[in-house]
């Protein structure tokens, strides 16, 4: 089983008789260690997926699975154990990640205490932690006293702090500058490779797709493509980027056209498709009595 | 650089000092709440014990003190018996009376007095033996009645001012041989000052008296002149100077005898009396013993005090009833204090309400933290209900100990400890209100109609309490045990429970009254008024809690107002009913030159004469009854009392004014008064004439004498004044005038009352008390009203300001904008001060109907509740000029939240 899995989630709100459909019937599977990003405008989704991988909203319908956990049958004890030692969190706003009148090594030990680790092993764990994020002279300080990028690293390093298997960040870099996202970014993936933790970014920057391998793009709550990413080393040596995008195709074989297409080729209402030999064609309704 | 704490201990510390100012909140809340639970009852039972004693020490010791009157018992075979032995049983019997009196009441007596004396026989003063003239010498008096006193503890009690203490007397010499008389040996006496002045004798004299002469040997002061003990053995201080049918002066006085004399006169004693009185320290009785005393004291009273050899007293007291008649006035008092404090704890328990939610407001974030970082419900819970643990456990513990200081009572640690108890309210408000799960998105499910019903069950959980709470006081009464010094809960929950219900009926209603205030104002076309009519309709922006506050708040100042009005007028009535009229004078006689005097007198507008004859049969059809026939200028006296209609004249039947219960007999009806025949012309509803009481018939001095009954000169001058507060100064100019007039200015004396000492009188402690009691409630309500404003204000800043600044950008002006804030607070304090006032109204009229103030302020006319429209008006005044106020602060620490800053921060606030 993957180690993020989701089939057809559907989550409804409903609010004063007025229904808003926020997923309908997403797909996604993730694998251990995989680092991944989830894309999507505002209002596609992505938060509403987010909020339900880590446990603090539940799905209408579908199946949601993390790390061995089934999120649609899990009590609250269950869930807050989750939160506890399954899944990382970090957010973009960072007074949603870190106590303003904590230390880093503070906030650390909070997440520590809450985690039931005993008072003499949280120092040794939190030096180890600040190391891996190369932030060790920030564990004496406040967050009013760090840069935008630097708290985020810290909210990471809380975030890590019970061994979770688990990390979603939502919008981590929303409020950061080139330089800061980079570092930002850098440490999820140092993480992702150091420790092996299976990371999950939610954002609605589509530029995002650069720094990680695999970019799930989210469109009127379903994944509509997928961006692979990887490395090649060309003939002459060199590393070479080379990025796919790809359409999902779900359990049961629908697939999202990506808007552009639809766009350029004028499609409306009907396509008719041809199965070929390795591929399937896709055609614009022509004639009158195709339409 | 900070120091990091990683253990859990540090971490909950750190966690307390970020939490800001409003965190000083709740402490500051606990703390005033404790120190003013702590003192009440302190304060209460202070003000309890002081109008028990005041009302004890305003009754003459003769009435107070336990005072036995009976024989001495004497053995049958005494001659030959000392005076030790023969009064000696008496004097241990007299101890053992008090000593073995239980506790309380042993603390409030001191040692048994007694003394014994001979009956009264005339006495006559013989010529000195020197026989000189004396340059004091004075008139002598024509009759001189005496008797011989002996105390054992006499020589304490006078200083000798002359002569020396007298001895013994052994009895009458033996026969003379010579002359075969018994040459009788006179017995030494010791007289008071007054007394030897009063029948005109010194050291030396020799004085006639039946049993033997008697020799004045000392004449003597009372050492302390203050002592109870010369108002009980009053004669033997000062003489009774008495008026004889002939205007001859009779003068009653006693005398002393040495101790030793009593063998010899052991006989005359026996058949004289004995008094002996029990001290009663009226500041000696604190009121929680009060149960006690009357218990105590009526089994002395029913107890037969049997003494030695056959003596007997029987003891007489009024303490056990004056003690319970203030314990009833203590018991409407706590009746009254429960009521106004009920509300109060209400408006207290909604401010715990908003500064608990302005504390978990701050802490918001913090615990979405928390629980993202896998905190559970109890951990979040646990953590802020620790928080107000450690924030109000020290204000509680304060607050008993500034209440320790400020009034020690002694009493044990555990029962001192209670009112700490308060500090368990934010805990408790701050477990149930924190949101434990804060992460829960906030988008609204379709379950309004669930949420509607548990609202419904609610509240009708609420008016089922409330209406349980009636049922049970009408079946107990208002009244609980009357020396239970406290608040009495079931009498403290009804009042807020019904105010509950009132603001829960209030907030049912309160969108009806605003949809039509917007349809109003809709026609008006005023934009910022249907804006804001229409957001205080759908987003109320305050909810229960500061409805509560405010609602209950301006019923506790309408209901302190009323009250204080009310208590205010009964006793003025009260002082009225007692003195008839501005002043009165009372005297043997107060004749016409006299009345003309007191019209003369500056500021004098009316005055009146008022004569009462014995009793008298009177006839009303089969109904016979007898009464007092008052007899005046019925004119005048109307112009006095203008609830006394002058009496027409005629030629029939005479007519008469009755005062009686009107139900019973009509006006115009025939009657006989003694053998004359009359008519009730009208019928005043059982007034009370001083000294006369309120069953009377009140006749015409021109019609007087066709009654056929006697009448003596009017006794009764009753006087109306301009300025009724010079009523004092009147009266004593009156009493000289009325005084100079009598036929024997020497002993006839007059007395009077007047208005304004009356209306003093009446306020005893206990009145004062409530009245201070009533304006601090006001005070407290108003505070707490302000706070409330002001919290409720601030939580609501963060919606504001956004709301604000969307309004900014759309173009509303500054002063559009202030419009829109006051529709936020406006609507709620004008409702507030609609309901409130009908509620605090409405209080007082509930309780003067069935709660009896006539034990509280006296009188005998039932105390209606008396609203004063302008003091009413003036109190709704101040409440809204407070919610001005409170709205301002609270607009002022909102705006410190800049608009632009919070249109930019999106769902994260």
């Amino acid at each position: 089983m993957k180690h993020i899995d989701c089939a057809d989630l559907v989550r409804i709100f409903s609010a004063e008789g007025v229904e808003v459909q926020a997923l309908q019937g997403l797909t996604l599977g993730v694998d251990r260690g995989e680092l991944t990003a989830i894309v999507g405008a505002s209002g596609s989704g992505k938060s509403t997926l987010l909020s339900i991988l880590s446990g603090l909203d539940r799905p209408t319908a579908g199946r949601a699975n993390v790390a061995g956990h089934d999120l649609l049958t899990m009590t609250t004890r269950e869930r807050t154990l989750f939160r506890r030692h399954t899944i990382g969190f970090v957010w973009q706003q960072t007074a949603r990640n870190l106590h303003p009148y904590l230390t880093a090594g503070e906030n650390i030990a909070q997440s520590l205490a809450i985690g039931g680790r005993r008072r003499s092993r949280r120092a040794a764990r939190i030096d180890e932690l600040l190391d891996v994020l190369d932030i060790g002279e920030l564990r004496d300080r406040r967050p009013g006293a760090m840069s935008g990028g630097q708290q985020q690293r810290v909210a990471i390093a809380v975030a890590l702090a019970n061994e979770p298997d688990v990390l979603f960040a939502d919008e981590p870099t929303g409020s950061l500058d080139d330089a800061n996202s980079q570092r930002v970014f850098d440490a999820l993936r140092d993480v992702n490779e150091r420790l092996g933790v299976t990371v999950l970014i939610v954002t609605h920057d589509a530029e995002v797709s650069s720094h990680v391998r695999r970019t799930v793009q989210i469109r009127d709550g379903r994944t509509s493509t997928e961006v692979l990413r990887s490395t090649r080393i060309d003939e002459h040596g060199a590393e070479q980027l080379h990025a796919r995008e790809y359409a999902v195709l779900d359990r049961v074989g629908r697939l999202q056209l990506p808007q552009d297409y639809i766009a350029r080729l004028a499609m409306r209402d009907r396509v008719r498709l041809e199965l070929e030999e390795d591929h399937v064609q896709v055609h614009r309704a022509e004639s009158e009595d195709e339409r | 650089m900070t120091r990091s704490h990683l253990g859990t201990a540090g971490l909950l510390r750190r966690h307390l000092v970020g939490g800001g100012a409003v965190s000083v909140l709740l402490p500051v809340l606990v703390l005033i709440s404790v120190l003013s639970i702590a003192l009440a009852p302190r304060a209460l039972s202070i003000v309890s014990t002081t109008e028990l004693q005041h009302q004890l020490n305003r009754t003459s010791p003769l009435i107070l003190d336990f005072v036995g009157t009976g024989r001495l018992g004497i053995p049958f075979q005494q001659s030959n018996l000392g005076v030790d032995y023969l009064t000696g049983s008496t004097q241990s019997s007299m101890q053992s009376l008090r000593d073995t009196l239980p506790q309380p009441l042993l603390e409030a007596t001191a040692p048994t007095n007694w003394i014994v004396q001979t009956p009264v026989d005339p006495a006559s003063v013989n010529e000195p033996v020197d026989a000189k003239p004396r340059a004091d010498a004075k008139p002598r008096a024509d009759e001189v009645t005496l008797s011989l006193t002996i105390d054992l503890q006499w020589q304490q009690r006078v200083t000798v001012i002359a002569g020396a203490l007298p001895t013994g007397w052994s009895g009458p010499d033996a026969l003379d041989p010579e002359t075969s008389v018994r040459a009788t040996a006179p017995i030494e006496v010791a007289i008071s000052k007054a007394s030897a002045a009063a029948i005109g004798v010194g050291v030396g004299d020799v004085v006639d008296f039946t049993l033997a002469p008697l020799t004045i040997a000392a004449i003597y002061v009372p050492r302390d002149g203050a002592d109870d003990y010369w108002i009980h053995a009053a004669e033997l201080a000062v003489p009774q100077v008495l008026r004889g049918e002939q205007a001859e002066t009779i003068v009653r006085s006693s005398v002393y005898l040495a101790p030793e004399s009593f063998p010899a006169l052991a006989q005359e004693f026996a058949v004289g009396s004995l008094r002996a009185w029990i001290p009663v320290d009226p500041l000696a009785i604190a009121h929680p013993d009060a149960d006690a005393i009357v218990d105590q004291s009526r089994q002395v009273l029913i107890r037969d005090a049997a003494l030695n050899y056959g003596g007997t007293l029987d003891f007489r007291s009024s303490l056990p009833d004056l003690v319970e008649s203030s314990s009833i006035r203590i018991a409407a008092m706590s009746a009254l204090l429960a009521l106004s404090v009920s509300g109060l704890a209400g408006v207290l328990i909604a401010v715990f309400a908003l500064g608990v939610r302005a504390v978990l407001g701050r802490r918001e974030a913090a615990l979405r933290l928390a629980a993202a970082r896998g905190a559970g419900e109890l951990q979040l819970r646990g953590a802020m209900v620790l928080e107000s643990l450690l924030l109000s456990v020290p204000a509680a513990l304060l607050g008993v100990a500034i209440a320790v200081v400020l009034i020690p009572d002694g009493t044990e640690l555990v029962p001192t400890l209670i009112p700490a108890a308060v500090a368990l309210v934010p805990a408790v408000l701050v477990g149930v209100l924190t949101n434990a799960r804060p992460l829960a998105r906030r988008r609204r499910e379709v379950m309004t109609a669930q949420a509607s019903r548990a609202r419904l069950i609610a509240e009708l959980a609420v008016v089922g309490l409330a209406a349980l709470a009636l049922l049970l006081l009408s079946r107990r009464g208002l009244a609980g045990p009357s020396t239970v010094v406290g608040i009495d809960p079931l009498l403290s929950a009804t009042p807020l429970l019904l105010a509950v219900v009132a603001c829960l009926a209030t907030l049912r209603l309160y969108p009806l009254v605003l949809s039509t205030v917007q349809r109003w104002v809709r026609h008006r076309g005023d934009a910022t008024a249907v804006f804001g009519a229409a957001r205080a309709q759908r987003d109320p922006a305050l909810g229960f809690a500061p409805a509560l506050a405010l609602i209950v708040g301006v019923s506790i100042m309408v209901f302190s107002t009323v009250m204080i009005s009310t208590v205010q007028s009964a006793l003025a009535d009260r002082a009225a009913e007692e003195v008839g009229a501005d002043v009165r004078v009372q005297a043997a006689s107060v004749d016409d030159e006299s009345l003309e005097a007191l019209r003369e007198l500056e500021g004098v507008t009316a005055a009146a004469t008022v004569a009462t004859t014995i009793e008298v049969p009177f006839v009303v059809g089969d109904n016979e009854r007898v009464v007092r026939v008052v007899v005046a200028d019925t004119a005048a006296l109307a112009a006095v009392r203008d609830d006394l209609p002058a009496l027409p004249e005629s030629d029939q039947r005479i007519p008469v004014l009755l005062s009686a219960d009107r139900t019973l007999i009509e006006s115009g009806t025939p009657a006989m008064l003694g053998d004359a025949a009359v008519v009730i012309v009208d019928i005043v509803d059982a007034v009370d004439l001083p000294g006369i009481g309120r069953d009377w018939v009140l006749v015409d001095i021109d019609s007087a004498d066709e009654l056929g009954v006697s009448f003596p000169a009017a006794s009764l001058a009753l006087l109306t004044l301009d300025d009724p507060e010079r009523s004092a100064d009147v009266a004593a100019l009156a009493v000289d005038i009325v005084e100079r007039a009598q036929p024997d200015s020497g002993v006839a004396t007059a007395r009077a009352g007047d208005i304004t000492t009356a209306a003093a009188q009446a306020r005893t402690p206990i009145v004062e008390g409530l009245e201070i009691v009533l304006v601090v409630a006001a005070l407290a309500s108003l505070g707490l009203m302000l706070v409330a404003i002001v919290l409720a204000t601030a939580a609501a800043a963060a919606s504001r300001n956004r709301l604000l600044g969307v309004l900014r950008v759309i173009g509303m002006s500054s002063s559009q904008l202030r419009r829109v804030q006051a529709w936020e607070l406006g609507p709620l304090a004008g409702v507030a001060l609609v309901v409130g006032a009908v509620l605090g109204v409405a209080l007082p009229a509930l309780i003067t109907s069935v709660l009896d103030l006539r034990a509280f302020v006296g009188g005998t006319a039932e105390v209606p509740a008396v609203i004063e429209p302008f003091a009413v008006l003036l109190v709704l005044a101040v409440f809204v000029v407070i919610v001005a106020v409170a709205s301002l602060i609270a607009l002022a620490l909102g705006r410190r939240l800049a608009p632009a800053g919070i249109l930019t921060m999106g769902d994260s606030s």
